[in-house]
């Protein structure tokens, strides 16, 4: 199966970058990769992961693991509860990272911990400091994993669905924390979500994938404005909005592609109204249509 | 007529600086038929009420009541019944009209007041409450599902499920897809053969939006999306009259999820299937719920038809939340988040537990918790825009 296809994306230093695309896409595979964090029955078949100049393929796992994951790029994963570890509490979890990349002093780690657990909005940090993962909820799983990485101190930051199970008033303070990082420490970052709502609220850039594949990649107000995929604009027709009634949602038609059997040609084509012959036949490849924004779609010019 | 209703459930946990109050007095109604939605900051409980309302956590006090059935109405006046169930508890007035509707009560009956128009009348053999309706009293049976033991619980479990959360720790990381869909039904007899058993689960995967193929996948073998979408496969598969779906769609992309959120919908009139759905996307929740319940630290704060609330939103709470939904627009990066500390669960602020990030309070919120009473047709605890007068 080939779960990434070509794939090709740039996140500058001091830039959050939105990764939006179908569930079963390759957006965690993406980020996984790039810090050689995949399987063992994946297999790397060419490319390159250019990271400050280096290719992080190249670095042996030694090297990645005491260089770059944490120091230089940080993970928030996709699911709080299994990437916890249950033997210890929040506490002790977020003093790992501290040690590790901020202060071998014990009392200040300690309070740099506490520190972190306020900055991520959870109440009484001493009480959760103490608490095992099964005893806390989605949403303060998630901000300790948002703390331990936060407490790395790293300058790239891929953040994989970071926020799914937050409200939306501490998602809005999360954002904001974000964004000041951004603005003061220049880090970078890849958020990945399917939440097109969060992506406009920050996101600068926007790359959006199918099927394995790069469709589409445009600041943020291109994406959201001028679509010229024909999913990014089924992707952004969908978004639920102020609907009052479910049957009003709209869905792209069709089934995600089978990355095992891919459709030929353009893998969006037998869900694509704009297909003709060609779509069918060969791969577009991704085209640079204006100063930021690239798309791979033969008729991306009858996409309005 | 309700699939489950709660009185003053509550569910402390114990931890090391205290009690936490994670459920602390609800009293909720699903309809049956409807969908209720749940929303509510982070740790504020929503989790742990559905879990205790199906008990697999064990609730700390108050009721659970499953499956209500209207048997009659209370063929006395409103206003003399009340009194007769508020006072003499089992007058023969009140058994008459039991018998005149062939539900003896036994000898040993009690009546106890739960509302204030709602009793409780238990004998030997059922369950019955008695409620005061607009200008009847209408006697209904349900199913006490508070103290049963877990032998008897199984019986029920078949009837109303859970869909989790987080879909990688609901799953078994040595069970195959098949193995996770195959429990569930032969456990509770579902199906009579191999063959059977198969062409259900692929035609719930189908439904799903997933393929014969993922039957022989493990989870780590499968995205996020459609490991949650197994979940609800496994859920659906043993035609549940009662589900509570804690995020089901938080890990899906949009538009599987507009499709999943269809097929729910779907699910629910022809299975008459009722949902508690509990949801952070506050536009999601708006779309599929007939009712919205708000929660604020272990509490209901508002409760009501789901447009009467999104149009008019009564308590300082609901309307701070409504204002931080972000929307899908670029242009419009306008926040409000709610400001404020969120208040601890081990030691909630004296009086409202909103009154130290809330811009209306007074004296009286810092005092006094505010009940959950009615007014503008729905339920609102607040001092302030809580009573109609105001
Ligand atoms: N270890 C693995 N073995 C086999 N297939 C895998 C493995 N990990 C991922 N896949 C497959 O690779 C594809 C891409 O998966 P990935 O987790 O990157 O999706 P995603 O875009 O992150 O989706 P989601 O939004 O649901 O998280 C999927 O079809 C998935 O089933
Ligand atoms: N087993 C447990 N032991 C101790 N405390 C617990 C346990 N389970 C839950 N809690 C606490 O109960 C409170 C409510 O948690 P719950 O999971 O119900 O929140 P929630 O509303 O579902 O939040 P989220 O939106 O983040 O999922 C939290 O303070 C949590 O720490
Ligand atoms: S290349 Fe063809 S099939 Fe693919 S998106 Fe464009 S028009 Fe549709
Ligand atoms: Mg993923
Ligand atoms: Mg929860």
């Amino acid at each position: 199966m080939k779960a990434l296809d070509n794939v090709s994306l740039t996140v500058k230093k001091g830039e959050i970058h939105g990764l939006i695309g179908e569930t079963g896409c390759g957006k965690s595979v993406t980020s996984l990769t790039t810090l050689g964090l995949l399987d063992n029955n994946a297999i790397i078949r060419g490319g390159n992961i250019l990271y400050k100049g280096v290719d992080l393929l190249e670095l042996k796992e030694k090297t990645l693991r005491k260089e770059v994951r944490g120091n230089e790029i940080s993970m928030i994963f996709q699911n709080p509860s299994t990437s916890l570890n249950p033997v210890y509490t929040a506490g002790e979890q977020i003093r790992e990272s501290i040690v590790l990349y901020q202060s071998n002093d014990k009392e200040e780690a300690q309070r740099l911990v506490l520190d972190e657990l306020d900055r991520v909005k959870l109440p009484d940090p001493e009480d959760v400091y103490e608490k095992y993962p099964h005893e806390l909820s989605g949403g303060m799983m998630q901000r300790i994993m948002i703390a331990m990485m936060l407490a790395c101190n790293s300058n790239l930051l891929i953040a994989d669905e970071p926020t799914t199970a937050l409200d939306v008033s501490i998602q809005a303070q999360f954002l904001k924390v974000l964004e000041e990082l951004k603005e003061k420490e220049n880090l970078s970052i890849l958020y990945i979500t399917h939440d097109m709502a969060v992506i406009s609220e920050i996101c600068d850039v926007v790359t959006v994938m199918y099927g394995g594949q790069i469709a589409e990649t445009a600041n943020v107000h291109d994406i959201f404005n001028n679509p010229r995929h024909p999913y990014t604009k089924g992707l952004i027709h969908s978004v639920p909005g102020v609907k009052l009634n479910i049957e009003e949602f709209e869905t792209i038609p069709g089934t995600v592609p089978r990355l095992i059997n891919p459709p030929s040609g353009c893998r969006f084509h037998p869900r694509c109204e704009y297909a003709q012959k060609i779509c069918k036949e060969k791969k577009p490849s991704l085209e640079h249509i204006d100063k930021d924004h690239f798309v791979a779609c033969y008729f991306w010019e009858e996409v309005k | 007529m309700n699939i489950v209703e709660t009185q003053n459930l509550k569910k402390f946990f114990q931890s090391k600086k205290g009690t936490v109050k994670a459920v602390n007095g609800v009293s909720l109604n699903v309809i049956k038929g409807e969908t209720l939605g749940i929303v509510g900051e982070s740790g504020c409980g929503k989790t742990t009420l559905g879990r205790t309302i199906l008990k697999l956590i064990k609730p700390t006090s108050g009721n659970i009541f499953f499956d209500e059935k209207h048997l009659f109405d209370l063929k006395l006046n409103p206003r003399k019944a009340k009194d007769i169930l508020d006072n003499d508890g089992i007058d023969p007035k009140l058994r008459k009209s039991f018998e005149k509707n062939k539900y003896g009560l036994s000898a040993d009956a009690s009546v106890s007041k739960k509302g204030p128009n709602s009793w409780r009348i238990d004998d030997d053999r059922s369950t019955y409450l008695v409620k005061g309706e607009e200008n009847s009293m209408k006697v209904y049976s349900v199913k006490d599902i508070t103290d049963i033991d877990d032998k008897e619980m199984r019986k029920h479990r078949k009837k109303m499920n859970i869909v989790f959360q987080d879909p990688v720790s609901a799953l078994n990381p040595q069970m195959t897809v098949y193995d996770h869909l195959n429990r569930p039904l032969v456990i509770h007899n579902m199906v009579s053969s191999e063959d059977e058993k198969l062409r259900k689960m692929v035609d719930i995967l189908n439904t799903m939006g997933l393929k014969a193929e993922h039957l022989i996948r493990y989870p780590h073998e499968l995205s996020g999306g459609q490991k949650q979408r197994v979940c609800i496969a496994r859920a659906l598969c043993l035609e549940p009259d009662f589900l509570v779906l804690d995020e089901p769609t938080s890990a899906l992309d949009v538009s599987v999820q507009s499709k999943i959120l269809k097929l729910l919908d779907r699910a629910k009139d022809k299975f008459d299937v009722s949902y508690m759905f509990i949801s952070h996307n506050i536009n999601l929740v708006r779309a599929i719920s007939d009712r919205l319940g708000v929660m604020y630290l272990g509490k209901l704060v508002e409760i009501g038809e789901t447009s009467d609330v999104f149009q008019n939103p009564k308590h300082p709470y609901t309307k701070g939340l409504f204002k931080s939904v972000p929307q899908p627009d670029p242009d419009k990066r306008v926040k409000a988040p709610l400001t404020g500390e969120v208040p601890s669960p081990v030691n909630p602020p004296k009086g409202c537990a909103f009154s130290p990030r809330c811009p209306h309070s007074k004296a009286v919120c810092e005092r006094e918790n505010p009940d959950l009473i009615e007014a503008y047709g729905r339920k609102i605890a607040c001092h302030i825009f809580g009573k109609e007068n105001f």
